[in-house]
């Protein structure tokens, strides 16, 4: 059988499976291997869906799969379970296990279980090029584990081409772990791979007597493979210094706070300010759009399709003006801002701060990293919602993403029509946001039945961020965003265009008018707003944008619509996926809440500020 | 009543006040015969403050003697000890611990204690919630 193993398979395209720990540069190294990017990312977890690439190796094609990272083969999370469940259901793959050179006894952990179930693989040390890796001798723990054992660094790309050769020759590992009488007899009578064995005994009330045996094989290989003493972080690195502040529980604040001025300055400032005033009354304003007329009254098109490019609903002159001077400028900018926090680990750090106050909402600091990312883009964010170890967390974590987690593309509206109203019309806005977070999580964490998962995080290195690496990640989310965001746009303008030629916009404005002028105290004209905020909230929020331009929203009005557009369900992308993760009922029911608590929200808003006589 | 004069050191039975002082009666100021110098005896703002100019150390009582084995928790931050034991709640805690290496005979170091539990173990670094951390228990080594 293992004789048989050795010889690669007359496939028709053989599969290479990566698996490996969270945070080892596996997404890296296969983007080195496969000339294909991946999202690359310092906090664990991140890779939730499943990327594969053809990629030549050793003079043939194969399918090179990248994994969720794992801590063990017992899997703890959905995502474990997934990197499992690839493995078992790909017996005919060649197993890479990708590990940090740093971290051997992580790393050997799961080679180990990887043994045990059977898994002939090849092992690849990764980051060999930090200082972390001297004083491993990757040629002792070839010889002691018994497979091929490369040494590479997929930043630098040292060895990656003789880790492609080896690829194709794994080798069964020969280490094996003595249970103990009592375990192996239970093992053999289930008959089943030992591994498999192992895993059902672990939930079984035996998890402690095997971590137990297993670390202490893993620590005497550990032993043969380093020198002594050389496996020591160097503790005075400024890096290691500014992660531990970073968590610090007095000087963290701080830091926080430093983090969130320089958000503001570069996404607030330079996004929404600079690149929004540029784009929008230079280039758009003043020179695309009146060329975009000309043109359009230079050919011969009827009124009909004339206006549905350049009228005041046109496809260029309302919805790729919008789209590209008002709302990629920030997207862009806090991609950017929010890949430095990625990769650089703190995103880790901010969730030891923030697990307390996220305990309240019945989460735990490992909902940072969704919450977080939902500033972005509150769709990318749901999806991420798998990382959460419970049904209940995930839920919760859905319902205020889609409630109280503005997207980057609506911040930068927000941000910019705020600003000039001063600082109580901010705060206004910014409480009420903050304290519906807060409480609906709150209420959420009562209603709904389950426990929120126990927190248990990995804390990675702080490390500085690759720029090019970043560009790229940047790069691959805005393509995304384009092809998410602008069809929406124009489909949301083409709807308002054709209620406008046939005459029934007035009607719907009219129609709506009990809920917009009386309830919400708008002008009738906002309800456009409403109606393609829809489709995409931070649509709805450009179009009050233009309103307050042109000098139609009083400062009152405009927190109003403000925080009723910001509570509203962020597009239809992020529902339709709501709907995806949490089933129909579950999305329906939270859509339908968040619809009345928006507009609710903003009724008593309108009413408190007419009772005390508030003008902002 | 009997004074001594904090400055010269003189001992005297009354603190005899001029009458032409506004303040002769009811001030808390008592004055020295022989320098002159005025000091206050007694009252409840300069007790404060006279005992907390003159606070020494306090008595302490004498440590007791240190476990062997302690709750995680209990480690002084900076402190490396080895895992003794990890208190049975569940079977998918151990196995999520187990898998970031912390198992008995595990060596970890007590990187904070707030705002959550982190500890270092190896070159993995982890964060947990108190009521983990309470639940690891550990060993002291006496070197």
């Amino acid at each position: 059988m293992s004789q048989l193993a050795l010889v690669p398979q007359p496939a028709p395209t053989p599969k290479v499976l990566l698996i490996g720990n969270p945070n080892v540069g596996k997404s890296l190294l296969f983007t080195r291997l496969t000339n294909r990017y991946v999202t690359v990312s310092n906090y664990p977890g991140t890779t939730v869906e499943i990327t594969t690439a053809k990629a030549d190796l050793d003079g043939e094609l194969c399918e090179i799969i990248d994994t969720p990272g794992t801590n063990g083969l017992t899997p703890q999370s959905n995502d474990e379970r997934v990197a499992r469940d690839i493995l078992l259901a790909t017996p005919d793959a060649d197993v890479i296990q990708v590990g940090d050179i740093g971290n051997l006894r992580r790393t050997l952990l799961l080679s180990l279980q990887l043994a045990e179930h059977g898994v002939a693989f090849t092992l690849c040390l990764n980051m060999s090029d930090e200082a972390r890796a001297r004083g491993v001798d990757a040629a002792a723990l070839e010889a002691a584990l018994g497979v091929p054992v490369i040494a590479t660094s997929a930043l630098k790309r040292w060895n990656i081409e003789k880790l492609k050769t080896a690829a194709r020759q794994p080798r069964f590992a020969k280490i094996h772990v003595d249970y103990g009488e009592e375990i192996e007899r239970a093992i053999r009578a289930t008959g089943g791979s030992r591994g498999e064995a192992l895993s059902t005994l672990s939930d079984d009330g035996r998890a402690y007597a095997i971590a137990t045996a297993r670390m202490a094989a893993v620590d005497a290989l550990v032993a043969l493979a380093t020198e002594s003493q050389s496996q020591r972080q160097d503790a005075h690195r400024f890096t290691n210094w500014l992660g531990a502040v970073a968590m610090h529980r007095v000087w963290g604040v701080p830091i926080l706070l430093g983090v969130l001025y320089v958000a503001w300055l570069f996404v607030g400032k330079l996004g929404a300010g600079i690149c929004v005033d540029f784009l929008q009354n230079t280039v758009f304003t003043e020179h695309l759009n009146p060329w975009a007329i000309r043109a359009a009254n230079w050919l011969p098109l009827g009124k009909f399709v004339r206006d549905l490019l350049v009228g005041p609903y046109g496809v260029i002159t309302m919805a790729l003006t919008y789209a590209i001077a008002i709302v990629l400028p920030v997207v862009i900018t806090f991609f950017t801002f929010f890949g430095v926090l990625e990769d650089s680990g703190y995103l880790p750090r901010l969730a030891v701060m923030l697990n307390r106050s996220f305990r309240r909402m019945g989460l735990n600091g490992k909902a940072v990293l969704p919450m977080v990312l939902g500033l972005g883009c509150d769709t990318m964010a749901t999806l991420t919602t798998r990382i959460l170890d419970t049904k209940k967390e995930a839920a919760i974590v859905t319902l205020l993403l889609a409630l109280g987690v503005p997207c980057s593309a609506q911040l930068g509206v927000i941000m910019a029509m705020l600003g000039p109203l001063g600082w109580l019309a901010i705060s206004m806005w910014t409480g009420v946001t903050l304290l519906t977070i807060f409480l609906v999580g709150w209420a959420a964490s009562k209603v709904m039945s389950g426990d929120a998962g126990e927190f248990v995080l990995e804390i990675p290195p702080v490390r500085v961020p690759k720029l090019s690496n970043i560009l790229i990640k940047v790069l691959a989310r805005t393509e995304w965003y384009l092809k998410e965001a602008v069809p929406l746009f124009i489909v949301g303008t083409l709807v308002l265009y054709l209620l406008d030629f046939f005459h029934l916009l007035g009607a719907l404005q009219r129609a709506l008018s009990p809920v917009v002028v009386t309830g919400l105290g708008l002008p009738a004209e906002s309800a456009n707003a409403f109606v393609i905020g829809f489709l995409r909230r931070d649509y709805g929020a450009a179009g009050l944008y233009a309103m307050q331009r042109a000098g139609h929203l009083t400062p009152n009005q405009t927190v109003v619509a403000l925080t009723v557009i910001t509570l509203f369900i962020p597009c239809v992308a992020n529902f339709l996926v709501m709907l995806r993760e949490r089933g129909t009922r579950a999305g329906f029911a939270m859509a339908a809440f968040i619809i009345v608590y928006a507009f609710g929200i903003g009724f008593l808003m309108n009413a408190a500020l007419h009772f005390f006589g508030v003008i902002l | 009543m009997a004074y001594e004069c904090p400055l010269c050191g003189t001992d005297f039975e009354h603190a005899d006040c001029r009458s032409a002082c506004p303040m002769s009666r009811g001030c808390a100021m008592v004055r020295c015969p022989r320098c002159g110098y005025e000091f206050v005896e007694s009252g409840k703002l300069a007790d404060m403050l006279r005992r907390w100019i003159r606070r020494g150390p306090k008595p302490q009582p004498a440590p007791p003697p240190e476990p062997a084995v302690r709750r995680l928790t209990d480690l002084a931050v900076g402190a490396t000890a080895s895992i003794a034991f990890i208190a049975p709640t569940s079977a998918s805690r151990i196995n999520k611990l187990a898998s970031f290496g912390l198992v008995p005979g595990s060596e970890v170091r007590l990187v904070s204690r707030r705002p959550a539990v982190v500890l270092q173990c190896g070159a993995t670094s982890i964060a947990v919630e108190d009521e983990i951390g309470r639940d690891i228990y550990v060993r002291v080594d006496a070197a």
